[in-house]
C-alpha cells in the first residue's frame, strides 16, 4: 500500500469516526436541544470525506457522499427539520461509506446485494430532501461510469489559475488526481499547461516545479466545491478562480483573468467556512504514515544500544572527558527517544468513542436501556497498544450489554434506574495504564461459574477457590455461562482469547463483582511496547533489568533484616512487612558470598514486594528485545535486552514475580 | 536513446537528466529518439523534464522522436493536457 494510499485510509477513518460519535452525541440528547454545531461537524466529516475520496478518483464514494451532504446542508441551515430516522440512516450511510471505501481501495466492486443496499440508502437520503435539491448527481442509481453534471441551467464558468511551487513534486500529489476530482462535480471545457518558466534540459532542476496550468471549467457547485479539490496540495501551489466571462475563449479568458487578478477571488477568501476551519485544524498537526515512525523507533532503539556499547567503552577507558561527552550524548538521545516515543502515544478517547456504537447497536438489540459513559479518554496509551486492545474491549463490552446490564423491567424491580450504565475508564497508575470496564448490572453469581466449572471438569467439587480465581475461570477456554447462546455473546468463546490478548500485550486482566450491583473488568497495560528505562542489577554473576517504573525505592539490606528475613520470609521496612523475593533462589541461581547485599522494592497495581538482589548497577535504557519461542514462557522474565559490552540481561517480569510471591505467601499460610 | 527506468518519477528524474545529457553530447545527428517501451509508470515531474527535453530540442534544431509509449500515465498526460502538438508527438 503506497503512503498517500495509507494517509486517505487513515483520513476516512478519522472521518467516519467523527460522523460516529457526533451522530451517537445527537442521538443521546433531546433533538430540540441539538446544537447546530454537531450538524457542522457530521457535515464536515462528509465534506471531508467526499473531497478525500474526489481526490483519489473513487466517484462511488463521491457520488454517495455528495447526496448524504446535500442532506446534511439542508438539516444545518434549518431548511428540513432532523428526525431519528435521519440520525439511524446517517449512521447506515457511515457503515456503508465504510463498506465502500474497502472495496474501493482494493479495486473491487459493490456485488449485487451491497448495491441494492447502496441503492436503498442513496433513496432514503433522497426522499429526505426537496424536489429541487435532488439534482441530477444525487440520481437514486448506482453511478459507475461518471457522475459528470451534463446538464444544468445553473452551470458557472469559471478560469481556475494554477501554478505550481518550487517543491509540489514533493508533496506526492498529481495534477492529474485533481483533475480527476474536478470531472466529478463539473465540465472541464480546457486545461492549458503553461511551459513558458520551464528551463530546458541542461538548466532545469528537475526536482523543482515550473509548471502553470489555465484550466476552463463549469460547474453548478459553489465556488468552495471547486477550491476543495486542491485540499491537499494547498501548501504547495498558487491558486487563483474567477468567474469567466461568458463563452470566451481561454486565451481570451486568461487576459481576462490577469485583469480580473487584482479583484481575485482566492480561495482562502471563500466563504468556505468548513474547509478553512479544517485547514487552520490540520496546519497544528502533521500526518505521518505510523510504518516511519515505526522505522524510527527501530533506528533509535539500535542507536541505544550502541550507545550503551559507548559508555561501557567510555567508563573502560577511564578518560573523564570523554566519559562525560558521552554522558551528554546519552541524555539527548534519552530526550531524543521519549520524543519519538511521544509520538507514538495516542489519546485512547477516539479509540473508545468507536465503540459507544456497538453498546448502542447491542443495547438496541436486546431491548435494553443504556448509559455508555467515558472517563479519562485523554489518557494516553502507544499506539500499537490501543490497536491490538480494540478487540478484546469489544468482547468485554458486548458482555456487559449482553449478559451483566439487565432490562429495564428487571432493574426497575431491583430497585435500580431502568438506564443502565456501562463506564470505559482509563488512567496511568505505577508506570501502567488502567482501563476498567465497569457495569451496574446483575453482576456475576460465583456459584454459578463454580458449578459450571465442575460440571465441565475443568475444577474438583471441593476445590477451595478465591473470589478472583473464581472470576477467573472465566477465561478459560470455551467457558461460559450463558444458558442461551445468542449471536452477541454466550458462545465461551472469547474470554480465553481476550486474556491472551492482553497478556501479550504484557498486561494482566482482573474481575472484580457484586452480585446485583454489577462487575468491573480491570486491564493493566504497560505504556509502551519498544524501550523502557530500566534499572540495571547484578545477582550472582548475571544481570536483570527492572522497569524503573516498577521500582519505589532501593534499601541495604542490614544484619538485623537478614535475620528477620531468614525467619519470616519478610522484612520490616519502617512500619510495613515487606514480602521478599529472592531472585537467585526464584531463578535458581548459585549464590555468590556478597559483603553487601540489597533489597529493590518493587510496586505492580497495589501490590508490592522486596527483591533481594546483589548489586545496584543503575540505570539503563533498555531496548526490549523478544526472547523467541523457547526461551518466552521462562516464568518471571518479560524479555531481554544487549547491554553495552554484547551481554544479555533478562528484564524481571514485575507483575508475574509479585503474583508469585504473594500466592506462595498465601499458600504458606494456609489459604 | 531506450529509457531502461520501469518507473521514471521524481525518484529518478535526476539520473534520467543525467542520461539525456549524456546522450546530447553523444549525439552525432539531428534527431533524438526517446523509446519509451520499458517505461511502465511516469509522474508529473518527468512530464516536466520531457518538455524541458523537448525545448532544448527545439532551440538546438533537433529533432525529438517519442515512441512506444506504453506508460498509461504518460498517454492520461498527452491526452489530459493536449500534449501532441506541444511534444511533436504525431502518431500513436
Amino acid at each position: 500500500m503506497t503512503e498517500e494510499m495509507q494517509l486517505f485510509l487513515e483520513d476516512m477513518d478519522e472521518q467516519l469516526s467523527i460522523m460516529e460519535a457526533t451522530l451517537l452525541d445527537i442521538q443521546d440528547i433531546p433533538l430540540e436541544d441539538i446544537d447546530k454545531e454537531m450538524i457542522n461537524k457530521v457535515f464536515r466529516a462528509m465534506h471531508t470525506m467526499k473531497g478525500n475520496a474526489g481526490i483519489f478518483g473513487y466517484k462511488t464514494i463521491v457520488s454517495f457522499a455528495h447526496v448524504a451532504e446535500n442532506l446534511l446542508d439542508e438539516i444545518r441551515n434549518g431548511k428540513i427539520e432532523l428526525t431519528q430516522d435521519m440520525i439511524n440512516l446517517f449512521l447506515q450511510v457511515k457503515d456503508e461509506s465504510k463498506t465502500i471505501i474497502n472495496l474501493c481501495t482494493n479495486n473491487k466492486k459493490l456485488d449485487e446485494e451491497q448495491e441494492k443496499h447502496y441503492n436503498y440508502l442513496l433513496n432514503r437520503l433522497s426522499d429526505f430532501l426537496p424536489l429541487d435539491t435532488q439534482n441530477s448527481d444525487s440520481t437514486v442509481q448506482l453511478i459507475e461510469n461518471t457522475t459528470n453534471i451534463q446538464s444544468n441551467d445553473q452551470l458557472v464558468s469559471y478560469i481556475i489559475d494554477l501554478k505550481l511551487k518550487k517543491d509540489f513534486y514533493k508533496s506526492g500529489m498529481d495534477v492529474l488526481s485533481i483533475i480527476k476530482y474536478l470531472e466529478l462535480i463539473g465540465n472541464l471545457k480546457n486545461i492549458k499547461l503553461l511551459d513558458d518558466e520551464i528551463p530546458t534540459i541542461e538548466d532545469i532542476d528537475p526536482l523543482n516545479a515550473y509548471m502553470k496550468f489555465i484550466i476552463e471549467y463549469e460547474t453548478s457547485e459553489p465556488i468552495n466545491e471547486i477550491t476543495e479539490a486542491f485540499e491537499f496540495v494547498r501548501e504547495d501551489i498558487e491558486l487563483d478562480i474567477f468567474e469567466a466571462a461568458v463563452e470566451k475563449d481561454i486565451e481570451e479568458s486568461f487576459l481576462v483573468f490577469k485583469k480580473a487578478k487584482q479583484t481575485k477571488q482566492n480561495f482562502t477568501d471563500t466563504n468556505n467556512e468548513p474547509a478553512a476551519n479544517n485547514t487552520s485544524a490540520k496546519n497544528l498537526s502533521l500526518r505521518v504514515g505510523s510504518i516511519k515512525v515505526d522505522k524510527l523507533i527501530n533506528q533509535i532503539s539500535e542507536m541505544v544500544i550502541a550507545n550503551a556499547k559507548i559508555m561501557q567503552y567510555a567508563k573502560e577507558t577511564q578518560d573523564s572527558d570523554f566519559e562525560e561527552t558521552v554522558i551528554v550524548m546519552s541524555e539527548m538521545l534519552e530526550e531524543v527517544r521519549n520524543g519519538i516515543m511521544d509520538i507514538r502515544m495516542v489519546q485512547v478517547g477516539d479509540s473508545f468513542s468507536k465503540l459507544r456504537r456497538i453498546v448502542t447497536d447491542i443495547a438496541k438489540r436486546t431491548g435494553k436501556e443504556i448509559k455508555f459513559e467515558i472517563v479519562g479518554g485523554e489518557t494516553e496509551l502507544d499506539k500499537t497498544v490501543i490497536e491490538k486492545l480494540s478487540d478484546p474491549l469489544v468482547h468485554m463490552l458486548r458482555n456487559a450489554v449482553d449478559h451483566g446490564i439487565e432490562t429495564p423491567d428487571i432493574r426497575v424491580k431491583n430497585g435500580k434506574n431502568s438506564k443502565g450504565t456501562v463506564t470505559l475508564k482509563a488512567y496511568p497508575e505505577a508506570g501502567t495504564i488502567v482501563i476498567k470496564i465497569i457495569d451496574d448490572g446483575k453482576g456475576i453469581d460465583k456459584d454459578i461459574i463454580f458449578n459450571k466449572a465442575v460440571e465441565k471438569n475443568l475444577i474438583e467439587k471441593d476445590a477451595n477457590l478465591s473470589d478472583s480465581e473464581i472470576y477467573n475461570l472465566l477465561f478459560l477456554p470455551g467457558f461460559s455461562t450463558a444458558n442461551e447462546v445468542t449471536d452477541i455473546s454466550g458462545r465461551g468463546v472469547g474470554m480465553d482469547v481476550v486474556k491472551k490478548n492482553i497478556e501479550d500485550l504484557r498486561g494482566t486482566v482482573f474481575i472484580e463483582s457484586t452480585l446485583k450491583k454489577g462487575t468491573t473488568f480491570t486491564i493493566r497495560l504497560p505504556l509502551t511496547l519498544a524501550i523502557i528505562d530500566g534499572f540495571l542489577v547484578q545477582v550472582a554473576d548475571s544481570k536483570y533489568i527492572i522497569p524503573l517504573d516498577n521500582i519505589r525505592e532501593c534499601v541495604e539490606l542490614t544484619s538485623d533484616s537478614k535475620n528477620q528475613l531468614k525467619n519470616n520470609g519478610y522484612i520490616t521496612l519502617r512500619t510495613d512487612i515487606l514480602p521478599i523475593l529472592d531472585v537467585a533462589e526464584f531463578f535458581k541461581i548459585e549464590k555468590m558470598d556478597t559483603k553487601r547485599e540489597n533489597i529493590v522494592v518493587v510496586k505492580y497495581g497495589t501490590s508490592q514486594v522486596g527483591l533481594r538482589v546483589d548489586e545496584l548497577i543503575g540505570e539503563f535504557q533498555t531496548v526490549i528485545k523478544p526472547l523467541g519461542e523457547i526461551f518466552e514462557n521462562i516464568a518471571g522474565i518479560s524479555g531481554g535486552t544487549i547491554l553495552g559490552n554484547g551481554e544479555i540481561a533478562f528484564i524481571l517480569d514485575i507483575q508475574r514475580l509479585i503474583e508469585y510471591k504473594i500466592k506462595n505467601k498465601e499458600s504458606k499460610n494456609g489459604k | 536513446l531506450k529509457i531502461a527506468y520501469k518507473e521514471l518519477d521524481i525518484n529518478e528524474i535526476e539520473n534520467f537528466q543525467k542520461d539525456i545529457l549524456n546522450e546530447i553530447i553523444r549525439l552525432d545527428s539531428e534527431k533524438l529518439v526517446l523509446d519509451f517501451t520499458d517505461v511502465e509508470n511516469v509522474d508529473l515531474c518527468f512530464l516536466q523534464t520531457l518538455i524541458s527535453i523537448k525545448k532544448y530540442c527545439d532551440n538546438s534544431h533537433i529533432n525529438l522522436i517519442i515512441e512506444n509509449i506504453n506508460s498509461n500515465t504518460l498517454k492520461q498526460y498527452i491526452n489530459v493536457f493536449n500534449l501532441n502538438q506541444t511534444l511533436g508527438i504525431t502518431n500513436d
